[in-house]
């Protein structure tokens, strides 16, 4: 009589941590999941922005080129890189390559005009336009940590205990960072 | 020793658990909301500044739905401006919810000696109002009503133009005004006890006394001591409940006992839970 109750008493606390386990291990598993989109979430955030950056250009172009006689180059080029990065079809490292030429090729412009363009320089228009495209770097910049920040909370999620175990038994592997090649 | 093994072994945990956690450190907090429309955490502003222009923001909130919120601090947490003024908006969730309708204007303040300053400041601009304001007018209005002023100290001036020169951008635009209505029966209950905290402790001060003394007298002269005492938990939690925060309780409880507060306890706002992302302009002073 003893042993059947011995046995009874092992298997309802097989059954409890067995079910506890379970239970661990959606709501774990849930939980990874729910961090990974909100990391898929944050990244088209940044590409949202971007297209924001890109679809500034077409004015920049048609704002500065009446000015800059000399800058003709610069702007064949800006605008050979706007090309490009609608050709792309949303490669995220493509898109930060054209991104980062296409960051070097406004610079060019913007500091060629500071120096040689004072009536450009100067015009209402170019400052509206300028602050406009700053604008849309912090947003970028701002969309990029938060991207990071979700990428840091995932792979915590899957480095450390429990995650590590359901992260093994669902193949979650961890994320890039931004910025990090 | 007079201790026994158990107490200093007991003692030794407490101590190490303190200094772990003392080691694995804060991760940078930003500051959790106020209440207050204005936070002058540089103390730059006078105190008839900052109600003036706390008046002024109010008033805007009241008539447009747009909530203006200004920071002064000396301290970013170890951000960039930028990513202070971001946060910060989005943990306060600064502007109504289904507009996202809000401003920030955040100014970082530095004395460099007796007579220099040193400034950053930043007009953040919720999704809502980027169609009103756009980065191109942020960056106007900062550089010619707001840090035209500042420049030249006059930190009370620029803050309060610059306020109005947005006010002037949004306040014929009807995309911005929120189609949340006030709220209704209990909530709008909550929603004066968290505005005016001092008032409905006042009340619920007095009859907190009043119970406690009922208390006392079937103590002292014997009798059913329990309704009283039901009675001070209900309130008690009523207190907690009206303004999720212990402010009503507090205020209640110090007035129960007959002390004075003379904390400002009267004129807060709850946020509505707008976000940004990202719009507006930076002046590196």
């Amino acid at each position: 009589m003893a042993q059947r109750n011995v046995l009874c008493l092992v298997l309802v606390g097989l059954v409890i941590v067995g079910g506890g386990i379970g239970v661990s291990i959606i709501l774990t598993y849930n939980n990874l999941v729910t961090l990974k989109v909100d990391v898929e979430n944050k990244w088209n955030a940044i590409a949202v922005q971007y297209e924001r950056k890109i679809d500034l250009i077409p004015q920049l172009v048609t704002t500065v080129e009446n000015y800059t006689e000399f800058e003709q180059e610069t702007l064949a080029l800006i605008t050979s890189l706007r090309t490009q990065w609608l050709n792309l079809n949303g490669s995220p490292s493509e898109q930060a390559n054209v991104s980062s030429q296409l960051n070097l090729a406004l610079n060019t412009l913007f500091v060629a005009i500071q120096e040689n363009y004072p009536t450009l320089y100067a015009s209402t228009l170019y400052i509206g336009l300028f602050d406009e495209i700053t604008g849309t770097e912090n947003r970028i910049t701002q969309a990029k940590l938060d991207y990071n920040d979700a990428v840091a909370a995932y792979n915590t999620g899957i480095a450390t205990f429990p995650g590590n175990l359901v992260a093994g038994i669902f193949g979650l592997t961890p994320l890039q960072f931004y910025g990090s090649s | 020793m007079s201790t026994s093994k158990p107490a200093r072994v007991l003692l030794v945990l407490v101590l190490a658990c303190t200094v772990v956690f003392a080691l694995s450190g804060p991760t940078p907090a930003l500051p959790s909301y106020t209440g207050y429309m204005i936070n002058d955490w540089a103390l730059i502003l006078t105190i008839e500044e900052d109600m003036d222009l706390e008046d002024l923001c109010q008033a805007i909130e009241e008539e447009t739905t747009v909530e203006i919120f200004i920071v002064t601090t000396s301290d970013l947490e170890g951000y960039d401006i930028n990513r202070y003024s971001y946060l910060l908006f989005n943990d306060w969730g600064i502007g109504k919810a289904d507009v996202n309708n809000g401003l920030l204007l955040t100014l970082y303040y530095e004395d460099l000696n007796s007579t220099h300053f040193a400034y950053e400041f930043r007009i953040e601009v919720g999704r809502g109002l980027e169609g009103a304001i756009t980065d191109a007018e942020a960056g106007r209005i900062a550089r010619d009503n707001v840090t035209a002023w500042i420049d030249w100290g006059y930190i009370y001036e620029g803050l309060y133009e610059g306020i109005l020169a947005l006010y002037y951008e949004f306040m014929d635009d009807p995309s911005v005004v929120s189609g949340q209505g006030d709220p209704i029966g209990l909530a709008a209950l909550q929603a004066w006890a968290y505005a005016n905290p001092l008032i409905a402790g006042a009340v619920i001060g007095v009859f907190l006394s009043f119970v406690f003394s009922w208390a006392n007298y079937t103590v002292v002269r014997g009798g059913n001591c329990i309704i009283p005492l039901v009675m001070i938990g209900t309130l008690t939690l009523f207190a907690w409940w009206l303004d999720n925060s212990l402010a009503t309780l507090f205020y209640a409880i110090v007035i129960a006992f007959g002390g004075t507060v003379v904390i400002s306890g009267a004129g807060r706002v709850r946020s509505g839970g707008g976000k940004t992302s990202g719009g507006g302009y930076t002046s590196y002073g």
